[in-house]
């Protein structure tokens, strides 16, 4: 657990919105930032349909191998982002949104998912070295992405 | 006329002395005995919540929603809280979510039983904290029309950031349920009203 010191700057609504839409710029792949940089060490995920948490970082690596390349690069789009500041170093942000990417199966084929319907609650905390990181997130849909077969 | 207080005086005011539960954080402004205002200042007898203190919330939780204890249930969320609920497209202020869970599942017709996963916590100072677990959620909840419905809820999963009140107590700031897997729902047979009553 990471203590607030009193040089550190308090964390702002504009601070927060700029790392949600990092961490969604590089999931589609237009900027080339780390993902894994993003979650605190000790971080805890619900990602998309797992049914249990698991280490923000070990998914942030997971997910950096499947962020498409330039030729196919996705597209997300965030709702209206509802920032609570709940302590000096720590705030909430939870909002909607959508992700169309494509994925490639087992069997080689490209399918094209769109979560429609997303909603998300991420957590960032300041660290030590000023960096605001995400110590806990959840990503749902209120219903099931859509799937569908990929052109060449 | 401002001015520090020891810390025997600053936790006498407070009323903790016995307990030595709450954060002095909250003692930011307190009225001396002669009037003046004094300010305190957090110091390293700061308590920290527990991983305990919020698997006990968790479980109060579920304890006041499945035996329908309306404002208990109610007052585990601050007024400002925020939640995404299981089958909500959006987010929305607990105090409508509140309305609806009264309606829908805290009636005489209605009933609720979980079990619940393991709660990871995450401590994130003096007076926060996060919970996240899976669950397994039954529920035979009313809607407005007076359908009955029952619900599966088998991969559930949720995430509940607690905050300390100004009296101490841990409560909900934001809350975002979800569902791994699609959720059964039935519509049940009409039930005899009297027999609810």
């Amino acid at each position: 657990m990471l203590s607030f010191s009193q040089n550190m700057k308090k964390i702002s609504s504009e601070d927060v919105h700029k790392e949600v839409h990092r961490f969604w710029a590089i999931l589609s792949g237009n900027l080339t930032d780390k993902l894994e940089e993003m979650y605190s060490p000790t971080a805890i995920v619900f990602t998309g349909k797992a049914k249990r948490s698991e280490s923000g970082k070990l998914m942030a690596v997971r997910r950096s191998r499947q962020i498409p390349g330039p030729a196919h690069s996705s597209r997300a789009e965030v709702g209206s982002i509802d920032v609570q500041i709940v302590g000096p170093d720590v705030a909430i942000a939870a909002y909607t949104y959508s992700f169309n990417t494509q994925k490639i199966l087992a069997n080689g084929s490209k399918v094209q998912i769109n979560t429609l319907l997303g909603r998300a609650t991420q957590i960032f905390q300041r660290g030590e070295d000023g960096a605001l990181r995400i110590v806990h997130e959840h990503l749902s849909a209120a219903a099931p992405p859509a799937m569908e077969k990929a052109g060449e | 006329m401002l001015r520090r207080l020891p810390l025997w005086r600053r936790r006498a005011n407070d009323g903790t002395a016995s307990t030595g539960k709450q954060s002095l954080a909250r003692l930011a402004v307190s009225e001396d005995l002669d009037g003046s205002k004094a300010y305190a200042v957090p110091c390293p007898i700061m308590s920290n919540i527990s991983s305990d203190d919020v698997r006990a919330e968790v479980k109060k939780f579920w304890d006041f929603l499945s035996r329908k204890l309306k404002s208990q249930f109610a007052e585990m969320y601050l007024s400002s809280a925020s939640v995404f609920a299981a089958d909500a497209r959006r987010m929305e202020p607990a105090r409508l979510m509140l309305v609806r869970r009264e309606r829908e599942l805290l009636g005489p017709a209605s009933s609720v039983a979980a079990k619940l996963g393991p709660i990871d916590v995450q401590p994130l100072g003096a007076d926060l904290a996060i919970a996240s677990y899976p669950f397994h959620l039954s529920i035979t909840r009313t809607r407005a029309s007076g359908k009955r419905y029952q619900s599966e809820v088998p991969s559930g999963r949720v995430t509940q950031v607690f905050r300390r009140d100004e009296k101490g107590v841990l409560r909900i700031i934001h809350e975002h349920m979800s569902s791994a897997e699609p959720v059964s729902t039935k519509e049940l047979p009409p039930t005899d009203p009297l027999k609810h009553a």
